[in-house]
């Protein structure tokens, strides 16, 4: 009886750990959030999307008000376009509203950055923004840091 | 530091003889008039043959109508406009003039025969918008991109509205900085208050 107390225990823990994981990886990778009814989408032009995902968080003032849909490559400006999707509870983004590439964590995940600008119209579903700030690869950065120490001598 | 003068005040030049023209594209050659008669200046400035305060004052009178003064304003202030008052916009606008007009005196000092190279291609985002990609060359230094946003103004033509420098976009730059200044002053007028190019650039 005993031993069957235990089994059943060790069993629970187990079948436990294995959802505290499935929660883990879902909430990292961002599939809980379901894209929601009144949703919208806006599109953003940078230079540099290094490291940024499908299904990154776009956020303003620290607060997630959608994801990163798609990633293209338009050809004819050289640059990539970011298809995001904003949620419907959040639609007074200024049409000079910037967004920027940012990192958050140990493990350097990119996001996506929105501050709303002065403008008083605001931005609607398939609007694109063009006032950006693209990732800042540290490669390139040590690489200018170095060529400056360099030039400065 | 001195890059973000030199960069500012570059582009301030670069702005001069865009006035009035509907495409991008045909501001190149005026450009390079703009951008030569800019060295000419430079040059009589560091022979002594013109002052400082003489300097300031001819590119006060020339760069004010070229660049889009009120939009670079607004959107420095971003999300602060919306509760800020109209007497707070214009005096804004206005510290924000000074502001393009200190950073391009100051720039001056820094002056180390960099060359602006015009442009390598303009890009057409969508009508009223479009990019122009220029490069800074210094001497014995690695050359700096530079990217100038520029607006269509109904009646003033094409204005300078950004200016992106080596990756940096300067108006976001700003408007980060104006944001700190919010929190620190507790107030948008307190903000203006303590806003000078020497004040954000020293951050």
């Amino acid at each position: 009886m005993y031993s069957r107390i235990s089994e059943l225990s060790v069993g629970a823990f187990v079948v436990l750990g294995a959802l505290c994981l499935a929660f883990l990886a879902l909430e990292v990778s961002g599939l809980t959030q379901a894209g929601d009814r009144g949703s919208y989408g806006l599109s953003a032009r940078f230079d540099n999307v290094a490291g940024l995902t499908g299904r990154a968080k776009v956020s303003a003032a620290g607060v997630v008000v959608g994801r990163v849909i798609n990633i293209r490559y338009d050809e004819q400006t050289a640059s990539a376009i970011v298809d995001m999707e904003i949620s419907g509870n959040f639609r007074k983004f200024s049409e000079d509203t910037s967004a920027s590439i940012l990192t958050a964590g140990l493990l350097g995940e990119k996001y996506i950055g929105l501050s709303t600008g002065g403008d008083l119209s605001n931005l609607s579903d398939g609007d694109v923004i063009y006032d950006t700030q693209s990732a800042i690869v540290l490669e390139e950065l040590i690489g200018k840091l170095l060529l400056n120490i360099g030039g400065d001598k | 530091m001195k890059i973000w003068f030199m960069a500012v005040y570059l582009a301030l030049g670069l702005s001069m003889g865009a006035h009035g023209d509907s495409n991008p594209l045909e501001v190149v050659e005026p450009l390079r008039i703009a951008r030569d008669s800019f060295y000419l200046d430079v040059s009589k400035f560091h022979a002594g043959a013109m002052t400082e305060r003489e300097l300031t004052a001819r590119v006060s009178e020339q760069m004010i109508p070229l660049i889009n003064s009120k939009k670079v304003a607004l959107r420095v202030m971003g999300r602060h406009r919306r509760n800020s008052s109209e007497g707070d916009q214009t005096l804004f606008v206005k510290v924000m003039q000074e502001t393009l007009i200190d950073a391009y005196s100051k720039g001056l000092g820094g002056y180390e025969g960099e060359k602006l190279i015009l442009p390598l291609r303009a890009k057409f985002l969508r009508p009223g918008m479009a990019f122009v990609e220029a490069k800074l060359e210094r001497p014995g230094k690695e050359s700096i991109p530079v990217q100038f946003a520029l607006g269509l103004d109904d009646t003033r033509g094409w204005l300078i509205e950004n200016v992106t420098v080596a990756g940096i976009n300067l108006g976001l730059l700003l408007r980060d900085q104006f944001n700190a200044l919010v929190s620190s002053t507790g107030s948008v007028s307190g903000a203006i208050d303590s806003w000078s190019f020497t004040s954000v650039s020293g951050n």
